[in-house]
Order: structure tokens, then C-alpha cells, then sequence
């Protein structure tokens, strides 16, 4: 038997008629009441039917645009069988929190409202008032305790007692989260807490935290100087910051002589640029004592050079292509 | 009861980090996981709203540094303070699997405390264990990464076990972006009616909680031949409400310059540079919002909300090296060194490449400019997007003005251009006249004590650290409430003394005493902070001691504030009647707010 589908449709996507169309033909097998959804949250019809499936149709691509007030939400509740049914379509996707609240189950993208459970319903403790003397008796606030007061024996709410069916299972997931979540509002600021200290003497001095493997490549590693390092490191680190840029400054001003010279003829087009060729950079790369420069790597950037390299912080550059001076300067 | 299959969206990544090292730890995690074909989703504490902790998650992962005095940082206060509520029942959270990362450094001593903090107290709240903890040491010769690898592999083997059926995805797919950028590539090009520094400020009509305003001035007082360019900046504004102690944050953008040169970089992008452009997806909290939609074209997502003077980082290289075409010999070089960069293994090498030189994100795209192709639809899960950058107020509460003491950074390093901090290069662009967009930043600073007394105020600052008490000496110097000891350390007179007409006005008047420290006069002896408190020790000890004053300590981060600290005990222990205990009462102190330390 087909059952009764409510389509509820943005005001957007009544412009966006084959939208519609298409919609209403792949519902072809139910029977169709089609409103705009703004007529219906703010009750100017009245629907008295109750549906199995409420359709819900919004053209926005982006998820923010779906957004449905809580009061939608518990009137869809309300609009579907009472024997169960489900709300389809476009869907906000981040009002989880409102839409179990109102009683829905989410599956697979789905608001599924949960056929009645054969059992005795639980009564749940209500949340504390606000007289904060009383509630802060912590016992009274395990979930645990719960089970005992309701009327069903036994079957405490953290309790997965193997005799359970599916359903009851899930019935009660679902209850056990509404109470974990009346905690989370925000409204109670003033409460209570516990000294965050005393948490660091409670975790045990014996606990077996995860450490690394001993380090093999020992001596290799460097560690970077502290802030207010005192141990000399920085010093070292500053000399070889200086170093370097002494070197730099001589590596760049040989580049640039040598090449003024091989480039004399073009250097009115050129203007800043200086043009180097290979025979420059053998000739000026490899003069720095110590260094051997047939790696190959120096003119590919920092990434590939050595460590130590004479052009280490100096863009990558290619033999006989222009680079520019410009390209060190300030205004980047 | 058939044990239900995990669904793959139940993992949630949650990071609380100062400096970023524990958010990239936390993307780079969810990267890796994504690539066991799982859906996990990451935030800072205070940005996931924690009812979904309850609605949609299984598995809580939580990374976090820990802070100067042992506590969460700022992106975790929320959070922390919900978990600390007494009421909370032992099983509220008993659904949940936990992982706990912390990052630390040794030298310290409440070594890696937030983590320990959380995850006690995540156990208390009936949390079972992914996997046991990892308090990560950055003094140990194996480096934060030697623990974070160490951990990690604990935590795959375990996740693993809840996910008996994942299909891990290939290395080399691309995974599909979570906001796609997406270009109207047939659109007309978008005309910027306005230069850019208006078109920030659009985002006042987006966001909540922003100013705006005008510069009034911006003038560098520090002395020509003083190391250090500080500005002075006059905001002029409306309706603005705060107290000594609050900053104010402020929406840097790059230079129009450097983004043209990145467009030309990227081939793929500047044909497409100026078309209309959105983001799909729910886009994660950005402080101080996003400009108004439709003034969002590449140009100007690069210039607002990209930032490109990012220091890169491993996640960031995790996605690069997939962007580059391998088929030459270049590309293929190029497509393993960037992989390199995020092999754990081998974290000297990005250490080295990245963070020692303080290399910008920027330079390394223009490095690997020759086979890098990055779709533009990448381009904003790629980069880190800028947030706003915080500054102590310099000047008394006013409806109208707000004034700012602004350090320019600027420094070398192996790097032959010199380093200029993002936001320092931007603010001394800013003109009188200019139109800026700033927000207000509460920071609870209290200066009175709990009976409603007002007792004196020992002022100990270094350096631009001089703002916040400027802000607070001009409040109550209006007002004559408290005494005030003012000890200023700074290098010498004719260069970097602020604001001395200001402080010798209002001593010759009798509203301050001034106690100027002076570390490199020439002829004096080099004096600091802590040297000027000693020397004044009966009077520091008798204003603690006997007056109740609150100490107030401001100025760069290190050893400054720990040294004013141990002469601060120093002076109460020599004390003719010494203090008992002098560490606890100065605990004591800090907990009562009359020991406040406001560092950076």
C-alpha cells in the first residue's frame, strides 16, 4: 500500500519547477501533499493527516542554508504516524543535537521516528534545579543509579543486559544520551569545580606513558636554542648565521663582477639582472676551502643544497639564466 | 547483541595549541587517517561544540601543548572548565575512547600538566583508552616527533582494531578538499570598488563582535638609531569598551605585491585570479570572519585570509608533494624532497629547511614553482588561513580612541632576504586616514581586591611591554585610586625610553614613582628590571608585605618574567620579618590575582 508523503519545499526552489517535478515523479508511488515549509512552520495551514515520509526539498548547495528551528523539527515529529516514519531530503546536516532531542533516531542521514516500544518508559530523573546544594551530591548524578529508580528492574541505563531486544537497546541509547546531554548546556556558568591541580596529583606517578624509541642517530640531531638560551648554543648559532652571510655577500658581489664582465654587452637590458654561465659557477662556487662543489645541487634551492652550502638562503637559479638581484632585496 | 560497525565519523581530532605545533600534529594526524579511508574531524577545544562529543562521537583524540604556568592554552579554556564542573557524572563521557598527545619541554616545571589534567580527568568521566598517553618532551634528543611517531603507531594498531575493515587509500590519491574553492571561471572579472584596506574591513558586516575604525597615527618612536622601528598607533573609533589589561586584535593582509607574484607562480590560477569565488562546505570557525561574499576572488582570498607568511609544516607538506608532477627528472626530484619533508623520520630536515631560517610558505612555492601545480580548488584546505594577531592596549579606557604599541619584527636569518614578520609589515603600510577593522579582547584583569580595597600597584615592565601599563596608569592616575610603583627597563634614554615626558610629568606631579632601569647607558651600570626591584627592596617588600599591593609584570616572554619573580621571592625571604614559604605565598598570590603576568 502506498503510503501518504508530505513534501515540504523551500520558497527558493519554487522557481526551480523541473526541481520539483523530478522530486514529485520519484515519489510517483505515494500519495503527495506538497506545502512551502514556511507556511507550515508558521501555521498558516493546518494539517490534520499524519504521513509516513515528510520530503523535505531545498535547492541550497552549501549544508549552512538547510537550517530548520526546533519547533519544525518537533512539528514534523508530531506530523508522522504514530506506528514510526521518517524524514528525508535535504537536511541540515549539524542540528543532530536538536533533532534527538525532539525523539528522532538519525540513521544513514535520515530522521527516523522510533516505532513504540512495548515497555514500561523510564522514568528519567530530571535534570537537578537549579538549588545547587542538592545536585552536587555526585551519587545522585551517575547514570548508574538511574536503572534503580525506574520502574523497570534491573535495567540500568549504562547496562547492556543480553536480553534486551534491538529496539529496547536503541530506545534506550537514545534516552541514556538526552540525559548526558541536558549537562552539556551552557547556561549553569556559575557551577561548581573541581581545583584542575588536583587532577595532575591524581594522575598516577606510576602510569605508563608511551615513550620514544631510544634515538639511534644520536649526535646528528641538533636542538634549536631556547628562547633565553644561556648554554651558548645561540652564540654558535649567530656565528654561523654570520658566517654565512659574509659568505653570501663576497659569493654575490664575485657573481656579480664576474658577470658584469661577461655580460657587459647586454646589460642595458637587462638592468638589475646579472647573467652567470656555467664557466662562472664553477668558477665561483668552489673556492670556499673544504667544500666540494660537484654535488650538483647548489643551483636547485635550499631544499637540495648541502648543509653548509655556500648559497644556502639564496633562491634556486640555473646556470646562464638571468636571476634576479632584485630578487634578494627588501621589498617582498 | 551484534557489535555494530564503527561509523567512519566517529573519530574527532581535538587540539589546544598556543603556537600551532599541536594543530599541525592534530591536521597531520587527520590526514593520515583519512587515508585509512577514515572521516575524522578536527578543531580546537573551544570550537567544537562539545554536546557533539555526545551526538556524534566514539573515539576523542585530543593534542595539546601546555602553557607558561602549567595550564590549557587559549583555544581549550572552554573546555577544560566544562570537564572541571563538579556535577558531571562518572559515566557522562563513558561512551567515549580517548587518545591523549601532549607536547611539553622539560625545562619547565609543570611539564606537559595540561594533558595530564585532561586526560585524568577524561578517565574520571568514565573515558576508556584508545591507546595509553604520550606526555611528548621538545629537550629530548629524539624531539617532539620521536614521541608523536612512537604514539602514533599505538594509535593506528588500535584504531585499526575497532575498524577491522578498512581499505587504506592509495599514497598518491589527492583527497578531495573539505571546503572546495570553487570559480565561476565564465563570470565577469569582480571590479574592487575599493582598495583593499576597506575591502578587509567588509568582514564587519560577516562577522560579529568587530570595530571599526580609523588610523589617527602611526609614528615610530623609538630613536633613529635604536635597533628596534616601535610604532605608536591611534585608532580613532565608536562606542569602544575595555579596561587596562585588554588587547585588541588586528586582521593583518599581504602585500598586493606578493600575491601577484604568487598568481603568476601558479599558472592555473591567474588566468582566474579576479573571477567570483565561493567556498563550499561548513568552513570551520575563522576569528573575525571571512570579507563579504562578494568580494571573494583568489586575489582576495590571498590577500585577506591565506596566509602565505606561514612558516610551512609538515601537514602542509603532506598535501604539497601531491601537487607536483613527478614525470621528469626535476619533477620527480622535487616531488620526493617535499615528501621528505614529512617523513617522521627525518624531522631535521624540515627543522632545518622550514623553522630554522624561518622560511615563509610563500618562498617555497615560488621555489617549486617549475612542477607545482596546485588546483585551485585545493587552495583554501592548502593554506592556513590568517588570525588576527593580539595587542595590549596602550592607553585608558575611551570610548573613542584606542592606542597600541606595536614592535616592528624584522630580523636575519640564513635566508638572504631579511625576515619581516607578517603583521608588522602591515602595519607600516597603515596611513592616517586609513579605514581598519579590529576586535576587543577581554582579559578580566582585576585591580581591585575582594574586600573592595585598592591597594598600590608595582608596575614591572620591559620594552613595548610598557602598553599595558601605560593603559593602566593613565586610567588611574585620573582616577587617584592607587599608588603606583613604576619599575621600566629599557636601553637608554634618547632611544627607547617611551613615552618619558608622559612618566616624568606625572612623578613631578606625585601621582607615580618611577624607578627607570637602564641596561646599556654607557656610563651607568647596566641595570634591569630585577635589579631596580632589589635595590628598592624595603619598599617592594613593605608594599607586598604590609599594603597588599598586586605586582603586575609585562614585557617579552623568557627570562625576564622569571627572573622578577625569584627577586620578588628574594626580597620577601630577606625581609627582617622573612615570609614563611615564600614559593606558596606567592602561589597564593598569583591564585588571588595579586601577582599578574602578562608576557609574550
Amino acid at each position: 500500500m502506498p503510503g501518504n508523503v508530505l513534501l515540504l519545499i523551500h520558497p527558493t526552489v519554487v522557481t526551480n519547477e523541473s526541481l520539483v517535478v523530478q522530486t514529485k515523479q520519484s515519489l510517483a508511488d505515494y500519495r503527495i501533499t506538497q506545502h512551502i515549509i514556511d507556511r507550515v512552520a508558521n501555521n498558516k495551514v493546518e494539517i490534520t493527516d499524519k504521513f509516513d515520509i515528510i520530503y523535505y526539498l531545498n535547492p541550497n548547495t552549501g549544508t549552512d542554508e538547510r537550517g530548520l528551528p526546533d519547533a519544525v523539527i518537533s512539528k514534523f515529529f508530531g506530523l508522522l504516524n504514530e506506528e514510526g516514519g521518517e524524514v528525508v531530503g535535504d537536511l541540515p546536516q549539524d542540528q543532530a543535537l536538536d533533532v534527538l532531542m525532539n525523539g528522532f533516531m538519525i540513521e544513514n542521514g535520515k530522521w527516523v521516528k522510533p516505532k513504540p516500544v512495548k515497555m514500561a518508559v523510564m522514568s528519567l530523573k530530571k535534570k537537578p534545579e537549579k538549588s545547587e546544594g542538592k545536585s552536587l551530591d555526585s551519587k545522585l548524578n551517575k547514570f548508574k543509579k538511574l536503572g534503580a529508580v525506574s520502574p523497570v528492574p534491573s535495567v540500568g541505563l549504562t547496562d547492556t543486559s543480553a536480553n534486551s531486544s534491538d529496539e529496547e537497546e536503541e530506545s534506550n541509547k537514545r534516552k541514556l544520551e538526552k540525559t548526558k546531554l541536558t549537562y552539556f548546556s551552557d547556561s549553569d556558568e556559575d557551577d561548581e569545580e573541581i581545583d584542575e591541580n588536583e587532577l595532575v596529583e591524581a594522575s598516577s606517578p606510576n602510569y605508563n606513558l608511551i615513550v620514544p624509541r631510544k634515538c639511534d642517530t644520536s649526535g646528528k640531531k641538533r636542538r634549536k636554542a631556547c628562547k633565553d638560551c644561556t648554554c651558548g648554543l645561540k652564540e654558535q648559532e649567530e656565528m654561523e648565521l654570520q658566517n654565512q652571510s659574509l659568505l653570501q655577500t663576497s659569493l654575490l658581489s664575485k657573481m656579480v663582477r664576474s658577470a658584469t664582465e661577461e655580460a657587459m654587452k647586454i646589460e642595458e637590458k637587462l638592468k638589475n639582472k646579472v647573467q652567470f654561465t656555467e664557466t662562472d659557477m664553477s668558477e665561483i662556487d668552489f673556492t670556499i676551502k673544504g667544500k666540494t662543489g660537484g654535488c650538483g645541487s647548489c643551483s636547485l634551492g635550499d631544499a637540495f643544497r648541502c648543509d653548509g652550502c655556500p648559497f644556502l638562503g639564496m633562491p634556486p637559479f640555473k646556470p646562464g639564466e638571468a636571476i634576479t638581484i632584485d630578487g634578494f632585496g627588501e621589498d617582498i | 547483541m551484534p557489535e555494530l560497525a564503527n561509523p567512519k565519523t566517529a573519530i574527532t581530532i581535538l587540539y589546544g595549541s598556543d603556537t600551532g605545533t599541536a594543530q599541525d600534529y592534530a591536521i597531520f594526524l587527520s590526514k593520515r587517517l583519512k587515508y585509512l579511508s577514515l572521516k575524522p574531524r578536527v578543531a580546537a577545544l573551544d570550537e567544537y561544540p562539545l554536546k557533539n562529543l555526545v551526538t556524534e562521537t566514539q573515539f576523542l583524540i585530543v593534542i595539546c601543548a601546555t602553557a607558561g604556568q602549567g595550564e590549557v592554552p587559549r583555544n581549550g579554556k572552554k573546555f577544560m572548565r566544562f570537564i572541571l564542573k563538579k556535577k558531571l557524572p562518572p559515566d557522562l563521557l563513558n561512551h567515549l575512547y580517548i587518545a591523549t598527545f601532549g607536547l611539553g619541554d622539560s625545562s619547565y616545571p609543570k611539564f606537559n600538566y595540561a594533558i595530564k589534567k585532561i586526560h585524568t580527568r577524561l578517565l574520571q568521566l568514565g573515558c576508556k583508552e584508545l591507546t595509553l598517553r604520550c606526555e611528548a618532551d621538545e629537550q629530548s634528543p629524539e624531539g617532539l616527533d620521536g614521541y608523536y611517531t612512537e604514539w602514533e603507531s599505538h594509535l593506528m594498531t588500535s584504531i585499526k582494531g575497532h575498524f577491522p575493515s578498512l581499505k587504506p587509500l592509495n599514497d598518491s590519491t589527492i583527497l578531495r578538499p573539505q571546503n572546495t574553492v570553487l570559480i565561476d571561471k565564465a563570470g565577469d572579472d569582480v571590479e574592487y570598488a575599493e582598495p583593499p584596506k576597506q575591502l578587509s574591513c567588509s568582514r564587519i558586516n560577516v562577522a560579529e563582535d568587530l570595530k571599526i575604525g580609523t588610523i589617527d597615527t602611526n609614528r615610530r618612536i623609538t630613536g633613529a638609531d635604536h635597533f628596534q622601528d616601535v610604532r605608536h598607533l591611534v585608532i580613532r573609533s565608536q562606542g569602544l569598551e575595555f579596561v587596562p589589561g585588554d588587547t585588541v586584535g588586528m586582521f593583518p593582509s599581504n602585500s598586493s605585491q606578493m600575491v601577484q607574484t604568487l598568481l603568476e607562480s601558479q599558472k592555473l590560477w591567474l588566468p582566474f585570479a579576479d573571477k567570483p569565488l565561493s567556498i563550499k562546505g561548513t568552513i570551520p570557525h575563522i576569528e573575525g570572519g571571512l570579507i563579504e561574499a562578494r568580494h571573494l576572488t583568489l586575489r582576495t582570498l590571498l590577500t585577506h585570509h591565506l596566509d602565505i607568511m606561514a612558516i610551512p609544516t609538515r601537514s602542509f607538506f603532506f598535501s604539497l608533494w601531491h601537487y607536483v608532477d613527478g614525470s621528469t627528472e626535476d619533477g620527480a626530484r622535487e616531488k620526493e624532497k617535499l615528501q621528505d619533508f614529512c617523513n617522521l623520520e627525518n624531522s631535521e630536515e624540515l627543522y632545518n629547511y622550514a623553522n630554522r631560517p624561518r622560511r615563509s610558505i610563500f618562498e617555497t612555492l615560488l621555489e617549486f614553482e617549475n612542477n607545482l601545480t596546485i588546483p585551485v580548488e585545493h587552495v583554501f584546505d592548502l593554506l592556513p588561513k590568517v588570525k588576527p594577531r593580539l595587542f595590549s592596549i596602550a592607553s585608558k579606557p575611551d570610548p573613542q580612541t584606542v592606542e597600541l604599541l606595536v614592535g616592528i619584527v624584522e630580523y636575519q636569518t640564513i635566508i638572504k632576504r631579511t625576515r619581516k614578520g607578517f603583521c608588522s609589515s602591515w602595519i607600516k603600510t597603515l596611513q592616517p586616514g586609513d579605514p581598519i577593522v579590529f576586535s576587543l579582547h577581554r582579559q578580566g584583569l582585576n585591580f581591585e581586591l575582594a574586600n573592595g580595597d585598592k591597594p598600590p600597584v608595582i608596575l614591572v615592565s620591559t620594552g613595548t611591554g610598557v602598553a599595558p601599563v601605560k593603559s593602566l596608569v593613565e586610567h588611574i592616575t585620573q582616577t587617584g585610586d592607587h599608588q603606583l610603583y613604576m619599575f621600566y627597563g629599557f636601553r637608554n634614554e634618547e632611544q627607547d625610553f617611551l613615552f618619558k615626558d608622559l612618566w616624568l610629568e606625572l612623578q613631578r606631579q606625585g601621582k607615580l614613582s618611577l624607578f627607570p632601569c637602564i641596561s646599556r647607558s654607557g656610563v651607568a651600570k647596566k641595570q634591569y628590571v630585577q635589579n631596580g626591584l632589589f635595590e628598592q627592596r624595603q619598599v617592594v617588600g613593605d608594599l607586598i608585605v604590609n599594603q597588599n599591593a598586586i605586582v603586575y609584570v609585562c614585557g617579552s616572554s623568557g627570562a625576564m618574567p622569571r627572573q622578577v619573580r625569584q627577586t620578588i621571592m628574594d626580597i620577601l625571604e630577606g625581609r627582617d620579618s622573612a615570609v614563611e614559604e615564600v614559593d606558596q605565598y606567592l602561589r597564593v598570590m598569583e591564585n588571588s590575582g595579586r601577582y599578574i603576568q602578562e608576557t609574550w
